[in-house]
């Protein structure tokens, strides 16, 4: 079988996976499931499923008998997603506009995805898990994880990307980085297709659909940048998971649904890099704040459950294999911040000068800060409070890790990781602009927006 | 709105590039690698066939400047290479200061293969240049 029919097989089983759970998920909402939303999470579900599945039978079967088991796995979950096809209302929308944009904009992120290798994080914190649990017959040695010798490839970090790449490299028979590229496009699709669908169901303007996703094809940080798309680091998939739990929150704001979407979202983003469990906490901070305003506290326990399995099953995982501890951070402690609070002005000389930096974030910043000030005058764009305290709160946050940098030279610190680190907080960000533009008068919201403002 | 998309295109236009892309390269990361620190063609196979030589349980040890942080890339790249040999790096600096960029061996280990990146080794020890930077000294004394 050719390398080409291996890997569509890949494919095809992570999105049989992710359609049969997208679709369960949909069915819980009770509302009318829009394609393009059905398309992307299929995609980006379906690349979850796939990891933990692999991660938990990785350590039962090997090789074929892998293969075949989560492909039977894969294949139960898309015919559970065709049984419940048939009970769903779809939406009507049309569309063509985006199927072209994206046709275009995938053909342009795959040109630049192949004409650049692999490299730093991409390789050697990913990459090479991926490679070792294929040439281990699907799972990676433990003794991986306490290698005193290789604390430099971080073995606390999460596998979502690299069990991604474990799974089209048993499919394709060998390890390949070429081919492994291309889950960038694949990411790349699920982020455009979750952007389009959720600003337009919740602005009913699909226009402002085509506009967000236009703006994140202009950003080059989540493009073109190392860390973006085309790199295939794992802050881009962070980001796309960033963007759906908080498109999933501004609906459960607006019109108290799709809250089981969040949950699972939510509790992806520590399983796609470690950084989501702070991404996690202000969200959780979010919807608490949320929940009190709609008199719905009792939703919140539910919601966290999946958050609390998922990364606490990670945690004991790590504690079993006895992984070997980070160098990057000092522990945590109020002691540690007091004494580092000198580093604060340079932290936020380099914070500022991040966000001004045009080659990085084009002109999104500023935007922002006049997205937000529109979102606090105008009562039709409520719903959106929300995000301008989330990006707020991540800025202070990331910036406040510094405190604890373990690296002999700070600047150096801030210089390679910072830069990263703002690409999910950039999604919050791009949806607030897209959804203030001023570019046509607004129609009346269809239901209460402003009194379900947070 | 306007200054976004210009400022957005001309981005684009900085990346743009008449290279078509190559997706068909099974070690593409790391022959790039290879080949910009140590200006090796087909670097990934050349060096699993240099640490091939050694038992899967023998340490090796890379030895290059501290200060440079190419020694992390080209250290990072044996080491990926090398599983599941223990590699360790040592940073070589001047008197009194600290390497920026090593990850030290556990006192007395004995490597059984050295890897000299951007330092000449000590001559009479029969060491075996790969590439422009890369030397290399198996079973050292």
């Amino acid at each position: 079988m050719s390398l080409l029919l291996r890997g569509l097989f890949a494919e095809l089983c992570v999105v049989l996976a992710g359609f049969g759970v997208a679709l369960s998920l949909q069915s819980i909402s009770r509302r009318p499931v829009q394609r393009i939303e059905l398309a992307g999470l299929s995609l980006l579900l379906g690349q979850a499923v796939i990891s933990l599945v692999l991660f938990a039978a990785g350590g039962v079967w090997s090789d074929t008998m892998l293969i075949g088991a989560v492909a039977l796995f894969s294949g139960v979950l898309g015919a559970l997603g065709f049984v419940l096809c048939r009970r769903l209302v779809f939406a009507h929308g049309r569309d063509g506009w985006f199927w072209l944009l994206l046709v275009a904009l995938l053909a342009a992120i795959g040109w630049q995805t192949g004409i650049r290798s692999l490299s730093a994080d991409g390789l050697f914190n990913f990459e090479i898990r991926a490679q070792l649990a294929a040439l281990n017959g699907g799972h990676i040695p433990t003794s991986f994880f306490s290698d005193p010798s290789r604390v430099w490839a971080h073995p606390r970090y999460p596998l979502f990307l690299p069990l991604n790449q474990t799974w089209l490299y048993l499919c394709l028979g060998t390890p390949h980085q070429g081919l492994g590229q291309l889950l960038a496009v694949h990411l790349a699709a699920s982020a455009f297709c979750l952007l389009y669908a959720g600003v337009g169901r919740l602005t009913s303007e699909s226009w402002r659909g085509i506009l967000a996703v236009v703006l994140l094809s202009l950003l080059p940080a989540a493009m073109l940048v190392p860390g973006g798309a085309t790199s295939l680091w794992a802050d881009f998939p962070l980001a796309v998971f960033f963007l759906g739990a908080v498109i999933y929150l501004v609906e459960f704001a607006r019109f108290g649904r799709s809250l089981p979407q969040f949950a699972v979202f939510l509790a992806l983003l520590p399983w796609v890099k470690r950084e989501g469990i702070v991404l996690a906490a202000v969200l959780v901070v979010a919807l608490g704040w949320i929940t009190v305003r709609r008199r719905s506290i009792h939703l919140l326990p539910p919601a966290l459950l999946p958050l609390v399995t998922l990364a606490g099953g990670w945690a004991i995982f790590l504690h079993a294999v006895q992984a070997s501890a980070d160098r990057d951070f000092l522990p945590v402690s109020m002691e540690t911040a007091a004494q580092h609070a000198e580093r604060l002005p340079l932290i936020l000389i380099a914070l500022g000068r991040e966000l001004v930096a045009v080659q990085r974030w084009n002109l999104l910043w500023p935007l922002t800060a006049l997205a937000a000030i529109r979102v606090w005058r105008d009562n039709a764009l409520a719903c959106w409070r929300i995000l301008p305290p989330v990006i707020v709160a991540l800025c202070a946050l990331y910036s406040a890790i510094y405190l604890f940098s373990a690296w002999p030279s700070l600047a150096l610190h801030l210089v390679t990781s910072l830069p990263r680190l703002l690409l999910p907080v950039a999604m919050p960000a791009l949806l607030l602009v897209a959804a203030a533009a001023p570019l046509r008068k607004r129609p009346v919201p269809t239901q209460g927006a402003a009194s379900m403002a947070p | 709105m306007a200054g976004f998309t210009s400022l957005g295109l001309w981005c684009w236009s900085q990346y743009a590039t008449s290279v078509y892309p190559h997706f068909g390269a099974p070690d593409a990361g790391l022959d790039s690698l290879a080949w910009s620190h140590l200006g090796l063609d087909h670097g990934a196979a050349v060096l699993r066939r240099e640490i091939a030589l050694t038992p899967p349980d023998a340490a090796l040890l890379v030895v290059g400047p501290g200060e440079d942080w190419t020694l992390t890339e080209v250290y990072y790249l044996i080491s990926y290479l090398a599983w599941p040999r223990p590699v360790w790096c040592v940073g070589s600096t001047l008197p009194g200061r600290h390497a920026r960029f090593e990850n030290p061996p556990p006192p007395g280990l004995k490597a059984s293969e050295l890897f000299f990146y951007k330092i000449s080794p000590p001559p009479g020890v029969g060491a075996r240049s790969i590439g422009d930077h890369l030397a290399v000294l198996r079973s050292p004394p």
